[in-house]
């Protein structure tokens, strides 16, 4: 033996490793089948795992953000006082022009009213929570939010953020709860074109998000009335995506080889790289298909 | 014992700062390093491919706990990570930062490779050059760089509870 193996003595494992990479694969490849075959990954004793580390991201992401939000402020000081400048110009100018806003205001709601058509997200509820950790690796983009099933957030519930749709809630636990987002590159959204009403399914693509865009696919549209900047909503007939929520904004339409369906990509609505606070609807879709029957009986 | 506590307090420290500080702070354009990496590679290198092939196998399991759809993906491509360089043990001196650096982006080259094939290529998405160019030699150069400091680290964590068993084990005797 060499004095180098002799120096490894101390090694105090007595198990073979070979043995316990051997005992280790047989269990993850037997979790991996039991876990994508059955639905144990959302059983209490699962979840409550990440409820224990979920204060401490918490905790950690907050201090990162008051880090950055510090730094940037330093960064920032000089831009900011010029961009002041260019802003009380700007508000001079957009003052006169609320006023006449405001005054077209009073003919849109009446309009509305007129037409049905009231801004029907404005109506769910809705529930404020923070972002606490996002996905470890480059490849997905889950993230994590600070709450979960003690504020009544369920699986499948919808996420938005200012305007415009996240993603939805893909497991959840005391504490926190994951949110699968719409450009993450296994996600698929059931969508609507406002104007045609005409049904596509988006679909998030890692590949196309460097450009900041999503895809969409399976529109059809013999009359070409679809176009560039039309607005693409979460459609009616989706199980999971209550209709109606802003995903975003055609950039642009092909017509796919089989000349019955176009594709094509879209901006969407929400900035997922400054994403720090989202909105939980607490109305699900089951719930909201159900209150509406009960209208209109 | 002691060493027992040091890693699970070091792997649980490497899961929430990978998930939290890297991907919120750290991350360059939408690119993270991958600390959770370095920490299993290192100690591989620095105690043995049993060492690599636990704190793989649990990291992983971690990681698909709280963002995988399945359990078991990531444990897996971890563990033989960490079990294939701790081989490197017996035939390598751990001292020497350069090759060590190497050695942990030759693994984070592996594991982008790896991790495209089983959740993307198995998509059909094919465009191999892009997820190449974009993500996994970015993440490599990104992780190559935080090794540097990390590496280090771990080793003199490493040194210091070897010498500490060794001079119970002395008493004890």
């Amino acid at each position: 033996m060499s004095p180098v193996v002799e120096k490894k003595e101390r090694v105090r494992f007595r198990i073979p490793s070979q043995y316990v990479l051997f005992l280790l694969s047989l269990l993850s490849v037997a979790l991996m089948l039991v876990t994508s075959a059955t639905d144990v990954m959302n059983t209490s004793f699962f979840t409550s795992l990440e409820s224990t580390l979920a204060p401490l991201q918490k905790g950690l992401t907050n201090a990162g953000n008051f880090l950055k939000e510090r730094g940037d402020a330093l960064k920032n000081i000089r831009t900011l006082e010029q961009e002041n400048e260019e802003l009380r110009r700007q508000i001079d100018a957009l003052q006169t022009e609320n006023i006449y806003l405001q005054q077209e205001e009073y003919e849109l709601s009446s309009l509305r009213q007129l037409y049905e058509l009231d801004a029907q997200y404005q109506d769910y509820e809705k529930t404020g929570a923070r972002i606490i950790a996002k996905d470890a690796g480059n490849w997905y983009h889950s993230f994590l939010i600070d709450k979960g099933t003690d504020d009544g957030l369920a699986i499948d519930m919808n996420v938005i953020a200012g305007s415009g749709l996240v993603g939805r809630i893909s497991a959840v636990g005391e504490g926190w709860a994951r949110v699968q987002t719409i450009i993450a590159d296994n996600s698929s959204v059931s969508g609507m074109v406002l104007s045609s009403s005409d049904n596509l399914i988006v679909t998030g693509s890692l590949e196309m998000y460097q450009n900041g865009k999503i895809s969409f696919s399976k529109l059809v549209d013999p009359a070409d009335r679809v176009a560039v900047g039309d607005k693409i909503v979460t459609s009616n007939i989706s199980d999971k995506y209550l209709p109606g929520i802003l995903i975003g904004y055609i950039s642009k339409v092909d017509l796919d080889a089989n000349n019955l369906t176009k594709s094509g990509e879209l901006t969407p609505a929400t900035d997922f790289e400054h994403l720090s606070e989202v909105l939980v609807i607490t109305t699900q879709k089951s719930e909201y298909e159900q209150s509406e029957k009960g209208v209109t009986k | 014992m002691k060493r027992f506590l040091v890693m699970l307090f070091l792997l649980i420290a490497a899961f929430l700062l990978q998930c939290t500080l890297c991907r919120s702070i750290l991350a360059f354009s939408g690119i993270a390093p991958n600390i959770i990496l370095v920490f299993i590679v290192s100690f591989a290198l620095v105690h043995g491919d049993m060492t690599g092939l636990l704190l793989g196998f649990f990291s992983g399991i971690m990681l698909d706990l709280v963002f995988g759809d399945m359990i078991g993906l990531y444990a897996l491509i971890y563990m033989f990570v960490g079990f294939v360089f701790g081989k490197f043990y017996e035939s390598y001196s751990p001292e020497k930062l350069l090759p060590s650096i190497s050695l942990i982006a030759l693994s984070n080259l592996i594991l982008g490779l790896v991790c495209y094939i089983f959740l993307f290529m198995l998509r059909s998405r094919l465009h191999f050059e892009f997820y190449l160019l974009h993500i996994i030699l970015p993440e490599v150069i990104y992780t190559t760089v935080i090794s540097l400091i990390l590496y280090p680290a771990f080793y003199f964590i490493n040194e210091a509870l070897t010498a500490d068993e060794q001079r119970r084990a002395r008493k004890f005797v």
